[in-house]
């Protein structure tokens, strides 16, 4: 791992100091890096240093097991065929064996799922949707699509009123437009046999 | 010579702006009225059109009521469009991810879901209408209630972002299989055809649905990679074939205790559907399963 250090500096003027592959990690400043526009020291002007800190501690994470996992995963894989598979008729059918170094990527996968899970769990909605501003604007790909998904979760299997209560959202529809758009979904608002009626 | 003169300035639109600017501050006055224990509104409405009400003919009388619901109307209305914009605009705040990310947000909910949300306010109802929410539908949950319409509409709605399409009911009686159970080839050996005796059809779902249903498949399936339908009952062979051979990416394709034929399938899909790498058909009502995992290399005559 490249030992370069690069400062991000947010847009309260907090300054992180990481190591030049985790930076890599938000794309836009890997592209900087690349483009040799880079001092030391980059800017990050959309993002506070409270939520910086969050995309940064994702990318460390991320960063260390993403490359363990792809390593443990290529070294599995290479070699040359067995005897015993260059002998097989071509239309024999092999069960592929699970070998060691599958097991442990995908363990390892588990345990960064696991740990998305436990880094997600505590931000409440706003935070969660400023990391994802964060994301998208510094391309963080896997994080804004952890994000989102949590989001998703979010919305999952709840009726107009609880996502309205969830998100702190207000019904701006006029009666007509309401009942025009339940009308042309009733099919969801149906629960065995019965229709749900919206809270007044 | 042309006059150059502002026609802003005209004494009529003068008097037109003098009279708007009057009318706005009249209405503020009505509006901003202080409310007080000792003055009440409703009394001075009751003693103004009692007055205005009580000269003239009863047709100038039957004018000015008229006048003032109509007047008092369109302040009701004035009102709820405001209300609106207000809950809109703190729609915007609460909820300040742009559109375009609360598409991406949207496409990983599932349809059910989707459409729920879709109610809750307009910002969310525009993101809801975006080809991009419509990548995955899978419609197996609201198996009960989905019909013709509702299948026609969320394919529209797909444009060609269409990837996959779950279709029926997963748990029908009668199946022999659960969507979790794609049985490999290795667990038969080298004979992928196999005749299955099933204890009964699965009930008629496909009375929901008419022939045409999967009509817009022709214009939205040709990005489709994953296709699974369950327990439709009767299916139209021709109506079902057409659209599907506009699917030539479809990559996995999965019939259960559907009433169709496999040679036209297997047929169609080794002419129209080169990418295929798992399939999965199980005709319940001719006790015939045909299962393939892994890559298929058909030759067409």
């Amino acid at each position: 791992m490249s030992s370069k250090k690069i400062v991000l500096t947010s847009s309260d003027g907090e300054s992180f100091k990481v190591e030049e592959v985790v930076a890599r990690k938000l794309q836009i400043v890997g592209h900087i890096i690349e483009d040799d526009c880079a001092t030391n020291k980059i800017p990050i002007p959309n993002v506070t240093g409270e939520i910086l800190a969050k995309v940064i501690e994702y990318c460390k994470k991320h960063v260390e097991d993403d490359d363990d996992v792809v390593e443990t995963h290529e070294s599995s894989t290479k070699g040359d065929k067995t005897v015993e598979e260059a002998k097989k008729k071509p239309d024999d059918v092999a069960v592929p064996e699970s070998t060691e170094g599958d097991d442990e990527a995908e363990d390892k996968k588990e345990k960064l799922n696991e740990w998305d899970a436990k880094f997600m769990k505590d931000f409440d909605i706003k935070t969660i949707f400023d990391i994802i501003l964060a994301a998208n604007y510094l391309n963080v790909q896997g994080l804004f699509d952890l994000c989102s998904k949590t989001i998703a979760d979010y919305i999952k299997d709840m009726t107009p009123e609880e996502v309205r209560e969830l998100f702190n959202i207000e019904n701006d529809f006029t009666p007509e437009e309401e009942e025009a758009i339940r009308n042309e979904n009733a099919w969801t608002f149906e629960q065995d046999g019965k229709q749900q009626v919206p809270k007044p | 010579m042309l006059s150059t003169e502002n026609p802003n300035s005209s004494p009529l639109s003068d008097s037109l702006e003098f009279n708007e600017r009057h009318l706005d501050s009249i209405i503020s006055s009505l509006v901003t009225f202080p409310d007080s224990p000792s003055l009440s509104i409703s009394s001075s409405f009751d003693r103004v059109l009692d007055h205005l009400l009580s000269s003239g003919d009863v047709s100038v009388q039957d004018q000015l009521v008229d006048r003032t619901l109509e007047r008092f109307s369109l302040l009701l209305q004035s009102t709820k469009r405001c209300s609106q914009k207000r809950a809109t605009l703190h729609n915007s705040i609460s909820w300040f991810l742009p559109s375009e990310l609360t598409v991406k947000v949207f496409s990983m909910v599932d349809t059910k879901s989707l459409m729920q949300a879709s109610a809750c306010c307009t910002m969310f109802n525009n993101c809801a209408m975006d080809p991009l929410c419509y990548f995955h539908i899978d419609l197996t949950k609201a198996f009960k209630h989905v019909d013709d319409r509702v299948l026609r509409t969320l394919l529209n709605r797909s444009g060609k972002q269409l990837r996959s399409l779950k279709l029926g009911r997963v748990d029908a009686p009668g199946c022999l299989f659960r969507s979790s159970c794609l049985p490999p080839l290795i667990l038969y050996g080298n004979n992928a055809r196999r005749a299955l005796k099933l204890g009964r059809d699965p009930p008629g779902l496909g009375s929901l649905f008419t022939r045409s249903c999967f009509d817009p498949l022709k214009l939205t399936g040709n990005l489709l990679t994953s296709l699974h339908i369950y327990s439709l009952g009767f299916m139209n062979m021709n109506s079902f074939l057409d659209p599907l051979s506009a699917c030539s990416n479809l990559t996995d394709l999965k019939i259960v205790g559907v009433n169709v034929l496999l040679e036209p399938i297997l047929e169609l899909l080794a002419r129209n559907c080169c990418l295929i790498e798992h399939l999965f058909l199980d005709n319940c009502s001719q006790g015939k399963t045909f299962t393939w995992w892994g890559f298929l290399y058909f030759t067409v005559a």
